[in-house]
């Protein structure tokens, strides 16, 4: 039976870290990948509720990923999650715009704050679970 | 984990009597077949098991691969 579940895209563990706890709260399965064929077989496979992909030193590679990600799978919610230190806004917004662009929901920029983490991905969790089976995720959502 | 519903996709006739039976509403239809959107509201009674009409579902420990 199918269960929502998180996609981890990253090389060290640290996002999946992250966010285990709340995972483990709501009994959500977390699958966690370090290479992007990898990751986009799982994606194509599991049809994750929400895929966090960390980007890392080469920018290209994590953007083409996103770009195939949203490509196989455009109903799957992409947060990516920059671990790359940029210099000043202009770049950051550079960047999110063209993430945007090719279909992420949300990026994050340094410092990756586990509350902000927590809070995005069980907003996009109820959000994927409202539209998949069309009733709330969470009767807290109704009030 | 503890051991939750899992669904054989070639058994699932998508009756929705899992979802009907369910006492804490763990269970959802997503389209034709159900989707365990709570998990962890989810007390392994197995009234889901017993009640479906196909024997699609059963009870075991989710798989990461």
């Amino acid at each position: 039976m199918k269960l929502p579940q998180v996609v981890v895209y990253e090389s060290d563990g640290s996002l999946a870290g992250q966010i285990r706890r709340l995972a483990d709260e709501n009994a959500w399965l977390v699958r966690e990948s370090r290479q992007s064929p990898a990751c986009l077989e799982l994606v194509s496979e599991v049809r994750p509720s929400v895929l966090l992909l960390k980007l890392e030193r080469e920018l290209q590679d994590g953007l083409t990923l996103l770009a195939r990600v949203v490509e196989r799978a455009p109903d799957c919610p992409v947060v990516l999650v920059s671990d790359v230190k940029m210099d000043g806004a202009e770049q950051r917004a550079q960047l999110s715009a063209l993430a945007m662009d090719l279909g992420a929901r949300y990026v994050l920029f340094p410092p990756l704050q586990t509350p902000v983490i927590e809070d995005l991905v069980s907003g996009l969790m109820a959000a994927t679970i409202r539209r998949t089976v069309g009733a709330p995720a969470d009767e807290s959502d109704d009030a | 984990m503890r051991e939750l519903p899992t669904l054989d996709d070639t058994r699932c006739i998508g009756s929705g009597d899992c979802v009907a039976v369910c006492p804490t509403h763990c269970l959802a239809m997503a389209g034709p077949v159900p989707w365990l959107i709570r998990p962890a509201d989810c007390v392994s009674c197995a009234a889901c098991v017993a009640v479906c009409p196909t024997d699609a579902i059963r009870l075991e420990r989710p798989r990461l691969a």
